[in-house]
Order: C-alpha cells, then sequence, then structure tokens
C-alpha cells in the first residue's frame, strides 16, 4: 500500500487552474522524483502533500486513509516532513536547539543541556555518520548543506517516514550534491519514502526509482528511473521531441568589449574565460544555483570574485567596484526593480537622470535639453503614461521596467548586463525592451543576459553559454537550439559535442 | 530510592561516545559556550578593563568599598531595566516607553501610599501595573497587532509621560515610608539593598533566559520568528511577554528610585530607555534579536557606570560623560563588524 498519495488532485488559484487531477503515488523505500518546467505545479503539488496547500478538488491519502490536512503540521503529525528550499532554522542558536527547537528536553521546567546535547548527538548520527557536525555550533556557521542536514535530522526527530524534498540541490555546489543524494539513497534503504522534486535532471537520474514528469498541471509521463534519461525527461517537460546541437566554449579573440579570464565569481575554483564582442547580445543560461547569478553579479561589481580578470575594452574592471564600473559605462539592470531599479516615489525624470545625477558632480544639469532627451527616451520606449512628473511607483511593471532601461541609454552605456530585465513584465514592454537593447547592441555596445525563461534567451541573443554547476558546460546557436535542448542542457544532460553533419 | 532516569543516565555518562569527539562534562561544555559569547562583548570588556586599570592607577579613591557601593546604588535603577531591555532586544525588539513605565510606577507608588495602602501591597500592585501594562500595551499591539515597537513603543512613552504629568501637573512628591527608605537606602549583611535587588533580577533574568524553554523561545524568536512559529513556539505570547517583562522590570525600578530619593518625579527615567539600550549592545546583544545575554548586559552596564564614575572623581563636566558611551558604543560595535568579516560564512 503507498504511503501517500494524490488522487485526481485540482488546484485553482483564482480563475487560474494550476493542477489539472493529478495523480502522484509514493511507496516505502522509493525515490518518486518529480520533473517539470517552471509554472508546470511541482511546487503546488509538494504544498498540498505537504499540508500547506489544501487541494480545491481530489485528495490526499496517507497509509490508504483519505486526510484532510490543514497545515504542515498535520502533515508532520502523519510523518510527512518537507525540507523545503528556505530552511525554517534559527541561525543564532546551535544545532542541538534547532533540532528540538519547541521541545527542548526539561526536568522541572528547567532545560536539561546534557540531555539535550545528547540527543542532538543522537539525532545527528543518521545524516552525519562521521560525526562532523558538532551540537554546539551555532547553525550560522553552517553552510547551506549542512543546514539542510540540521533540517533532515529534525524531521527525522519528528518520526518522518515521508521527506518532501523541494529542489534540495539546486543551491549546492556538486560535491555537497553528491553528499545530499547519497543520504537519500540511505534514507530511501531504511524504508523511508522519499519524493524528489528537481530542476536538476541529472539529479534525478541518479537517485529516482521512478520519475513522474508534471506539464501544465498534468501528469504526462510516469517512467522507471532507469529509463528516464536527461534527454528523454526534457522532451517529456517541454512535449516536443528534442535536437540536440552545441559546440564547445569559444575561447576569447580579438576585438573583445568584454573580456572575462579565469574568472571565479564564487570560490568553487572552477575559472570562466569567454568573451563579448561589440554588437553582440550573449545569453547565460543556468537553473538557480548554478552559478549564473553570481557570474552575472561579479561582471557588475556587485559581488567580489575569488579569482580571474575582467577587461572592459582593455580596461582591467577587477578591483573596482559597482560605482566606478557604471562611471565607465557598465549599465546593470535588474528583473528586481522595486529593489534595484527604480525609486518609486521619485518621478519618471528624476528616475530616468538617476545615473546622470551620479556623475553630474556640482555642475548644475543643463535643464533645457535634459527636458528634450528625457521626452525622447520617454518616447523611444514608448513609456506610458508618457508623463515626466509621474511618480515612478505608479507605473506598470513594465514601464518602470523601461524606465531603468531607459536611465541607462541616457547616460550612454557601452556593456549591458541584464539579470533576468523582463521578469513579471506584460509582452508589449517586454517586446519594447527587446526591441531597445537590440537597438543598443547594434550601435556598438554588448550585454550579457540571464533570465528565468530559456525561451526569452533564445528568442533575443545571438550566442547562448550555459552554466552547469558553476562551470561553462556549453555554447549554442539560438538559431538552431530548441528550448527543450537547453532545458535539458542547463539541467545537466551530457552534452554532445560536435554532432556528426 | 530511584532516580529519574534522566538523572541516571548523567551518572553513567551518554552511552554513544563518538569516535571524533566525547561529549564534554556539563560544566567545561558551558564554559565553551560562555568562551564563544565573550566575543559579543569583547570591546566592552576591553574598554571596562582600561577604565579600571586608569582609575585604579591615577584616583585612589576609586577602588573603595564606598565608591564602588555608590557605582552600583546610583545605576542600580539602569541595571535592572537592561534585564528587561535585554529580553526585548533578544526578541528582535527595543522598548522605548521603560523610562516612562518608570516615572508612571513611582507616582502610581506615591498615590497608593498616600491614600494608605501598605507599603509592600503597594509594590506589588506597582510591579504587576509595570507588566501588565508592558505586556496589554506594547506587547499586545506589537505582538499580536504586528505594529511596529519603535512606534508604539514612542507613542506609549509619549502617552505614559503626558499622563504622569496631567495627574502631577509636573511636581515631584516626597514619599515617607520606612519600607520604601530601607529598600531604597538600607542595607542586608552590609550590601546596600538595591545592589541585592539588582544583583536578584540579574540572576534570576539569567537563569530563565539560559535554563527554561521560555527563555530558548525568546531567543528563537529573535533569530527566526518564522522557524520559531514553525516549530510550535507561540510567538505573539513570547513578544507580549518581553515588553512585559521589560514593563515589570521598569516598575520595579521605579520603585527602587523612588525609595532611594525618597520622592516620585515625573521626569524619573527620562533617558533611560536609550541609556539601557546603548547597555546592551554595547553588552554584544543584535538590535535584530536572537544573539547576546545578560552577562554581556552586565559588562555594557559597568561600562556606562564605570565611566559615569570616572567623570565624577575626574571633576570633568557630566556632559563628557555622554560623549565617551557614544563614542565607546560605536567603537565596539565596529570592532564586532571587524571580528565577523574574519568569520567563515554566516552572519
Amino acid at each position: 500500500m503507498p504511503v501517500l498519495e494524490a488522487r485526481q488532485v485540482v488546484r485553482r488559484f483564482g480563475k487560474v487552474t494550476v493542477l489539472r487531477g493529478v495523480d502522484f503515488v509514493l511507496h516505502a523505500g522509493e525515490v518518486h522524483a518529480l520533473a517539470g518546467a517552471n509554472g508546470s505545479g511541482k511546487s503546488t503539488l509538494v504544498r498540498i502533500l505537504s499540508g500547506a496547500l489544501r487541494p480545491s478538488e481530489g485528495t490526499v491519502v496517507v497509509g490508504g486513509a483519505p486526510v484532510r490536512l490543514r497545515s504542515p503540521h498535520d502533515g508532520l503529525h502523519l510523518g510527512i516532513a518537507t525540507v523545503p528550499q528556505e530552511l525554517p532554522l534559527v541561525p543564532s542558536l546551535s544545532i542541538a536547539e534547532n533540532l528540538f527547537l519547541g521541545a527542548l528536553p526539561r526536568r522541572r521546567g528547567v532545560v536539561t543541556w546534557r540531555e539535550l546535547r545528547r540527543r542532538a548527538l543522537d539525532a545527528l548520527r543518521s545524516v552525519d555518520p562521521e560525526g562532523r557536525l558538532a551540537p554546539d555550533r551555532p547553525v550560522a556557521e553552517l553552510d547551506l548543506a549542512d543546514r539542510q542536514l540540521v533540517a533532515i535530522a529534525r524531521a527525522l526527530l519528528h518520526g518522518a517516514r515521508v521527506l518532501l524534498f523541494d529542489e534540495p540541490t539546486s543551491a549546492l555546489p556538486g560535491p555537497a550534491a553528491n553528499r545530499l543524494l547519497e543520504l537519500i539513497r540511505l534514507l530511501r534503504s531504511e524504508g523511508r519514502a522519499i519524493a524528489l522534486v528537481s530542476q536538476r535532471l541529472d539529479d534525478i537520474t541518479a537517485v529516482a526509482d521512478r520519475v513522474s514528469v508534471l506539464r501544465d498541471g498534468c501528469m504526462v509521463a510516469e517512467l522507471p528511473g532507469d529509463q528516464a534519461r536527461a534527454a528523454t525527461l526534457a522532451e517529456l517537460m517541454v512535449g516536443h521531441p528534442v535536437h540536440a546541437h552545441h559546440t564547445p566554449v569559444r575561447t576569447r579573440g580579438a576585438g573583445e568589449l568584454l573580456s572575462v579570464e579565469d574568472l571565479d565569481p564564487a570560490g568553487r575554483g572552477i575559472p570562466i574565460s569567454f568573451g563579448v564582442r561589440p554588437g553582440e547580445l550573449l545569453g547565460l543560461a543556468g537553473l538557480p544555483g548554478s552559478g549564473v547569478d553570481e557570474l552575472l553579479a561579479s561582471l557588475a561589481g556587485r559581488r567580489k570574485a575569488a579569482a580571474g580578470r575582467i577587461r572592459l575594452a582593455g580596461r582591467d574592471l577587477t578591483g573596482l567596484g559597482v560605482v566606478r564600473r557604471a562611471r565607465l559605462g557598465v549599465a546593470y539592470v535588474s528583473g528586481d526593480r522595486r529593489r534595484e531599479g527604480i525609486v518609486p516615489n521619485a518621478t519618471v525624470a528624476e528616475n530616468l537622470t538617476l545615473a546622470l545625477t551620479s556623475r553630474a558632480s556640482l555642475r548644475p544639469l543643463r535643464r533645457a535639453s535634459l527636458v528634450e532627451r528625457v521626452a525622447g527616451v520617454l518616447r523611444d520606449l514608448d513609456v506610458k503614461p508618457n508623463d515626466p512628473t509621474a511618480l515612478a511607483g505608479t507605473l506598470s511593471g513594465g514601464n518602470q521596467q523601461k524606465l531603468v532601461v531607459g536611465r541607462w541609454l541616457l547616460a550612454g552605456a557601452r556593456l549591458w548586463l541584464l539579470a533576468d530585465p523582463t521578469r513579471g513584465v506584460d509582452v508589449h514592454a517586454r517586446a519594447d525592451i527587446h526591441r531597445l537593447l537590440r537597438h543598443q547592441v547594434a550601435e556598438g555596445g554588448a550585454a550579457v543576459m540571464t533570465s528565468s525563461e530559456l525561451a526569452e534567451l533564445l528568442e533575443v541573443c545571438d550566442r547562448i553559454l550555459v552554466v552547469h554547476r558553476g562551470a561553462l558546460v556549453a555554447e549554442v546557436d539560438p538559431a538552431q537550439t530548441s528550448e527543450h535542448d537547453l532545458l535539458a542542457l542547463v539541467g545537466g544532460a551530457e552534452p554532445a559535442r560536435e554532432r556528426s553533419q | 530510592m530511584s532516580l529519574p532516569d534522566t538523572a541516571r543516565q548523567d551518572l553513567v555518562g551518554p552511552t554513544h561516545p563518538t569516535p571524533t569527539e566525547t561529549p564534554r562534562s556539563g560544566l567545561r561544555h558551558h564554559l565553551r559556550r560562555g568562551h564563544q559569547h565573550v566575543r559579543g562583548y569583547l570591546g566592552a570588556l576591553l574598554a571596562l578593563a582600561v577604565l579600571v586599570v586608569v582609575l585604579v592607577a591615577t584616583e585612589p579613591t576609586f577602588l573603595t568599598t564606598g565608591n564602588l557601593k555608590n557605582v552600583l546604588v546610583t545605576n542600580s535603577s539602569l541595571f535592572i531595566v537592561s534585564v528587561g531591555m535585554t529580553f526585548v532586544l533578544l526578541s528582535a525588539g527595543f522598548d522605548l516607553s521603560v523610562g516612562a513605565i518608570m516615572a508612571g510606577a513611582e507616582e502610581v507608588l506615591y498615590l497608593l501610599l498616600h491614600a494608605g495602602v501598605p507599603a509592600p501591597l503597594a509594590i506589588v500592585v506597582v510591579l504587576l501595573g509595570g507588566f501588565l501594562l508592558g505586556a496589554g500595551l506594547n506587547g499586545l499591539l506589537i505582538g499580536v497587532a504586528g505594529l511596529n515597537f519603535f512606534v508604539v513603543t514612542l507613542g506609549s512613552m509619549t502617552l505614559l509621560y503626558g499622563v504622569v504629568d496631567v495627574v502631577t501637573n509636573g511636581a515631584s512628591q516626597t514619599i515617607s515610608s520606612s519600607v520604601l527608605a530601607h529598600l531604597g537606602n538600607g542595607t542586608v549583611l552590609g550590601v546596600p539593598a538595591p545592589v541585592v535587588v539588582l544583583v536578584v533580577v540579574i540572576v534570576l533574568g539569567g537563569l530563565v533566559l539560559r535554563w527554561t524553554p521560555y527563555g530558548r523561545a525568546v531567543y528563537a524568536t529573535g533569530g527566526n520568528r518564522e522557524a520559531a512559529r514553525l516549530a510550535g513556539i507561540r510567538v505573539p505570547l513570547v513578544v507580549m511577554s518581553v515588553y512585559g517583562i521589560a514593563g515589570l522590570c521598569a516598575a520595579l525600578a521605579g520603585v527602587v528610585e523612588a525609595g532611594r530619593l525618597a520622592s516620585a518625579t515625573p521626569t524619573a527615567g527620562s533617558s533611560i530607555a536609550l541609556i539601557s539600550g546603548a547597555a546592551v549592545l554595547l553588552g554584544g546583544t543584535s538590535l535584530f534579536g536572537g544573539v547576546g545575554g545578560l552577562t554581556g548586559t552586565v559588562v555594557g552596564v559597568l561600562v556606562i557606570a564605570v565611566l559615569g564614575n570616572a567623570v565624577n572623581l575626574l571633576g570633568v563636566s557630566n556632559f563628557w560623560q555622554d560623549v565617551v558611551t557614544g563614542a565607546v558604543l560605536l567603537g565596539a560595535i565596529l570592532l564586532d563588524r571587524l571580528q565577523k568579516r574574519g568569520q567563515p560564512s554566516g552572519h
């Protein structure tokens, strides 16, 4: 009998249906992986199984009996624990206290620290057989992998027979990810049931006994683990056949605007080298945690790389911070515009001239010409409302993002660094921003861009580099690549280099 | 007679020593924990040491029993208020209203005594009132209604001082009660009564924070509210209670102060919230909650107290005390940041 089951589960959020009658069965002693692209409904299903969400229709069945889970607490009482991406730990407290948070051992109302320590050592043994984790260490000192171990140990303490892992390896470096997979195998051998949600297809193929694939809220396939290959899964996730075609990463050449030499953005010890020529729009594709975000951040000077050099038209940028780089014409445009883009309580005109203001020193800005240029940018970008005095915070997301782009247009950026620049932006604004970027690049600039949607990279970029576990693993030509190829590559499929013609 | 299970285990020791480390004995284990903690108030400890060395060398009167007693007695209300403040800061809050609660407590105490209520009963009523005011006004608005602690306690501070002024018309009242006079100026076995009170409060507070599940819940709430909630800790109650404790401590400080000065002053405690906040921060407790403790707070208060004493002994203007206190606070926080930069990951 399955230990946990979803039967014909439907979940709607308002008018949007995220799950359309999904079945999911989990047996003791197996790892059942759940694959699916962004927005396929994976996380929603996991949250329903854990009790964090209730299904609109259908039932969750635990040990053969239908249950109504009202909270993760209810789930935990029935032995179902989640290991979420955001681990619920208190960093300032010790490992031992975190393990027994809310249920500290006590005698006559007094915490028995010795007993706590002993129990913690016991509890840690299952996840950390070598005894690396001393119970007294504050969780703040642990890296993400060790924090995960603490969270898993806590779930086991609560008697969890079912563990739901939500993207457990996405932010882990390779060796730590492998150790976690090893632990998952161990938990399976103890007879626990494990659901594994992951975008890392190589992790799924490495550990899963069964793989289910969700697409647009429907379960489209279920295959045995030994038949699940990354390419097959990518195909099922997108729904089309795969035609892989990629070339090795081109190394640097002459006449580059941006050259990156042996850069190690996150201190993983993996050097990255590539170049961007004037007139080129380069895409960086990778899953969250692959190192793609760190790479872009170190190009922008927002984080200090552990090693390597960055040059802009021959000038060494490596030691410069974000402000100096911005003044040299490096534009950073983030999809998180509320935090990193606009000043909501300032006007449209003030937002557009922000990058100019920063280098104007005490010389007054010449008003008349500025007004003209602001009006020009508003027209070019088709900002609505076309009103320089409107408050930026009152504009739609797409128009706010146009302001951020327009700001660098006015400031005369040479190198554009774009971190998921059209996140949550409507199609028209997105098209306007793409058009403008193409235009800027054609004028002799260059751009490096990431996106949460691979289709966007394929649509606008001249060339795409694939980042997987901190390394550049492939270079693809968007004209000859489909979304599923790219999906398989970012998920860790072995690049089939230089296929024979 | 049989021992409880846990006690027996304590006697025979743990059953599975791990290869890499053998479990330490309780005492050494706690010393190590304590040692880790010292880092948080190292700066304050250094400042205190320098101060004491300089004073011992230059001012013969510093190291006399009379002077040391005086340092503790004049700062007894700061000590007591800072204990409550430590609870609040550990829970990731701040209480600006402690001074106003202190003034209110003095006033209510005066009114009750004036109306003929016996002093012990009046004291109990005032302490209870302080707790209820803290928990029921500040705590309810912050912990349950979810309002910002700064705004709430700024509001309740203004409100309470206003009420006190309305009632007293801004005038101080003389309190004549033998019980209070004894509490303020008497001695127990040669130790001034206010010192006894402050030691009891510190020890009690320290025990609660360190040894009770409630105390650990305060740390957890400040360290990561959501994790605490998910672990089954009733976060709103914890938040209410810490403001209750801050109110209780402030009321107690008011009682001691009223006894010491034999009067109820409407402007009592007007700067104590910020000074005790500075003392707690000096003592290594984080403004963002979850980190710190009462040992550090004691060091922090001592720094401020000895500084004040030094200013007196050296005959410098009192205003210099604030200048130096502020500089020490900034220096200690800077030192803390520099130390943390050297640590591996985590913050």
